[in-house]
């Protein structure tokens, strides 16, 4: 009676495990659909306005604007941390780009290394005594330097206090109306800053930020600080990553642009009206994911202050910029991204999801980036134990796993096919068919194994942030000039 | 038939040049007339030169005839421009007595009418074998390139394609032109070649525009003319550029005889 009775007992157990397998399976089913769903709407709105930016920047005369004093000037801010060995040529590249009126403001935070002894050198600067705006408040500021020779170039010396710090000094010493942030291991293409304008003089009231492409430089020849030759990267790491880009810009930002729902603008090259960023109290110090900081805090900035604005993205303004190479630090890289995700959720993002006085940015952008993208780890993980459980508790066969999962690998596919389509028919960066069948091997081979093991990055960097865990991380730079 | 005539005309540069930059660099003055003549032959130079001693006995001259281009030279020692002219009215009596003049008779001294340079005297030379008028008037020769006449171009420009359309249409023009592909390589070229002219963008890398008239400032005041071709619009940027001497400012896109013309306008 008693083995009966306790065979009894584990039944019930195993019903209930069952009956809660199969609610998270159903869970788990709406998952899935909801996130392919929200896939393809942004992926069909990219496509939808491929043609029309296609069109739009091939009968523009770039070349005639770039002159023109028609565009608004900017200031470029470079915040420059250990940057001795590519400040001088990054700078030299930014002096000579084709825009009408602009500035270069070039800010050592602190460098360890002799980025500021390089930089003074190699422009002869002198210190100034300069006016500086309080707007913003930063670390002290060590010094300003300038040379009447190169009167575009500003050079701030200030004590280490993060990138965000740094772009701050940036802006209060900034004397344009728009200011643009630039990575200093990045290279810009010459007309990169006009076309981000032309997007910019479309509407250049509401327009509050314009984000530009970011594309990998590993493997292209540099020359003078111009890309000369394209090729796709040969070494494993850059090339999925190289993708993955792709996949995210041209696939998911076109569309997030096109219902005015992009959350994050690339740090590595954007642009934004410095009177908003002020607005909204510069950038947030002390965290990684300033980027995406900025553009949540200037969505919730408009949207409360009922400001018509747009954040634009500017696909054909590319900004060249090197892809980490090697395990360790991809995996630094993508742990301090998860952070910064997480850390942006928390205290901007829930207390804005689902509330319908945020518009499109709080019942789509905001749902779709908690929802999938920073709980997408536990999700995963979470459906890896239930297949677990289903096999164990014989809940199901091989088959339906196989289906399932073929499904899903396809259509996520199909995806990046589509983010190759529009790459090929409006940008066509990559000329050689080689570098074509290359792009759509890595596309495959990105489901093996680099999306699994960048979602385990992202859940060590949730585990860095409960954890308290708050440094940069690691990033090596190389001299451009390979 | 035309390239061997050109030939006789180089011959006879070269000789004068020889003579005369052998007598200048001697701290002397040396006078020369050119003269147009038919059927000259070795008689009457003897009785020309026993003909201008006799008129001006201190008179120390050498004459010589160039068959191929009819060309009759007087070289004379230490003689000034004004003393030449003078001389060359007595010579014209002569020939024109004896119906030897064919063409102008053109006067000069050097280095009073200029460098004694292989340009200046090819520049006399044709003034007689191919003159513009048909007279036979006595001339006075002026220096030309004392107005420094632009032969050869600098053509600097970060975009390969332009560079190469302005150099090919100038060269159609005649001149020589060099290019240079950012404000580095433009200066050193300049040091090296010192072109008369350079025509650059003034949005460059490593040296801009800017620095790059600045440095050419620094280095010689009096040569080296600038004409900024830019993409660049701005009014502050034309003023920057003109108060660093630059001495024409033409803005992209272009047309290329406007190009040529405002060349021609600064030899002007």
């Amino acid at each position: 009676m008693r083995i009966i009775e306790y065979y009894l007992q584990q039944d019930s157990w195993l019903n209930l495990l069952r009956e809660f397998l199969l609610g998270y399976g159903y869970l788990a089913m709406f998952y899935v659909i909801a996130v392919t769903a929200i896939y393809f709407l942004i992926f069909g709105l990219s496509i939808r306005h491929t043609l029309p930016l296609k069109r739009g920047f091939q009968y523009n005369s770039i070349k005639k604007l770039s002159g023109s004093e028609h565009v608004p000037p900017v200031s470029l801010l470079v915040p420059a941390y250990n940057e001795e060995l590519t400040i001088k040529e990054n700078v030299r590249s930014l002096l000579a780009l084709n825009y009408p009126e602009y500035e270069v403001i070039v800010i050592n935070d602190g460098s360890k290394d002799d980025t500021f002894q390089v930089l003074v050198e190699e422009f002869q600067l002198k210190k100034i005594s300069a006016i500086v705006s309080d707007a913003i408040k930063t670390s002290k500021v060590r010094g300003i330097y300038h040379n009447p020779e190169y009167p575009q170039l500003y050079f701030i010396d200030k004590e280490n206090g993060g990138k965000a710090d740094a772009l701050n000094a940036g802006i209060n010493l900034s004397h344009y109306p728009l200011i643009s942030t630039i990575d200093a291991d990045s290279l810009l293409e010459k007309d990169a800053l006009t076309r981000i304008a032309r997007v910019y003089m479309e509407n250049p009231e509401d327009t509050v930020a314009v984000g530009g492409n970011v594309r990998i430089v590993n493997s292209c020849t540099v020359e003078d600080g111009i890309v000369k030759d394209v090729t796709f990267p040969k070494k494993l790491l850059p090339a999925l990553q190289n993708v993955e880009y792709i996949k995210a810009f041209l696939g998911g930002r076109i569309g997030w642009s096109a219902v005015n729902g992009l959350i994050i603008v690339s740090g590595a090259f954007g642009v934004f009206q410095k009177e908003k960023v002020i607005a909204v109290g510069g950038y947030r110090g002390g965290y990684p994911g300033e980027d995406m900081n900025i553009v949540i805090k200037l969505h919730r900035y408009c949207l409360e202050n009922e400001i018509p604005y747009r954040v634009a993205f500017c696909p054909d303004a590319v900004c060249w910029t090197q892809a980490p190479d090697t395990y360790r630090i991809l995996s630094s890289q993508r742990k301090r991204w998860g952070r910064g995700n997480l850390k942006n959720m928390v205290e901007e993002g829930f207390s804005m999801v689902f509330r319908p006085r945020y518009k499109v940015f709080g019942m789509l952008t905001l749902p779709y980036n908690i929802l999938f993208e920073t709980l997408n780890p536990y999700f995963r993980i979470s459906g890896m134990l239930a297949i677990l459980g289903y096999w164990l508790l014989n809940m199901t066969e091989w088959k339906t796993l196989v289906v399932f999962g073929l499904v899903n690998f396809l259509s996520c596919f199909i995806l990046s096919l589509g983010a190759l389509y529009i790459e090929e028919t409006a940008f066509s960066r990559y000329p050689k068919l080689s570098d074509l069948n290359k792009m759509l091997l890595y596309s495959f081979l990105m489901f093996i194994g680099y999306r699994q093991i960048g979602v385990l990055w992202r859940l060590m960097g949730h585990i860095d942030f409960f954890r308290n865990n708050n440094t940069w991380g690691t990033m090596v730079r190389t001299n451009f000039n390979k | 038939m035309a390239v061997f005539m050109r030939d006789q005309v180089v011959d006879l540069n070269q000789d004068l040049f020889k003579f005369v930059s052998f007598k200048c660099v001697n701290g002397l003055a040396c006078g020369v007339i050119l003269a147009r003549c038919a059927n000259l032959n070795q008689k009457v130079l003897d009785s020309l030169k026993n003909y201008m001693n006799k008129q001006q006995p201190e008179l120390s001259a050498q004459y010589v005839y160039d068959d191929q281009n009819q060309v009759l030279s007087v070289i004379l020692d230490n003689w000034k421009l004004s003393a030449t002219h003078y001389t060359s009215l007595i010579l014209k009596d002569f020939l024109q007595d004896h119906h030897f003049l064919e063409g102008p008779i053109v006067v000069a001294s050097f280095p009073e009418s200029g460098e004694p340079s292989s340009f200046n005297l090819s520049q006399l030379v044709g003034s007689v074998t191919h003159p513009k008028k048909d007279s036979k008037d006595i001339r006075i020769f002026t220096d030309q390139s004392t107005g420094e006449e632009i032969q050869s171009i600098l053509v600097v420009d970060t975009d390969e394609v332009m560079r190469e359309f302005v150099r090919l249409r100038l060269e159609l023009q005649g001149y020589a032109v060099s290019e240079a592909k950012d404000g580095h390589e433009a200066l050193e070229k300049y040091s090296l070649m010192n072109p008369d002219l350079i025509i650059t963008e003034l949005n460059l890398p490593i040296l801009d525009g800017y620095q790059l008239m600045n440095q050419i400032n620094k280095r010689d005041s009096k040569s080296g003319k600038v004409i900024v071709l830019t993409d660049k619009h701005l009014s502050s940027h034309m003023n920057r550029a003109f108060e660093l001497g630059a001495a024409d400012y033409i803005t992209k896109p272009f047309s290329i005889s406007e190009l040529t013309w405002r060349i021609k306008k600064l030899n002007a």
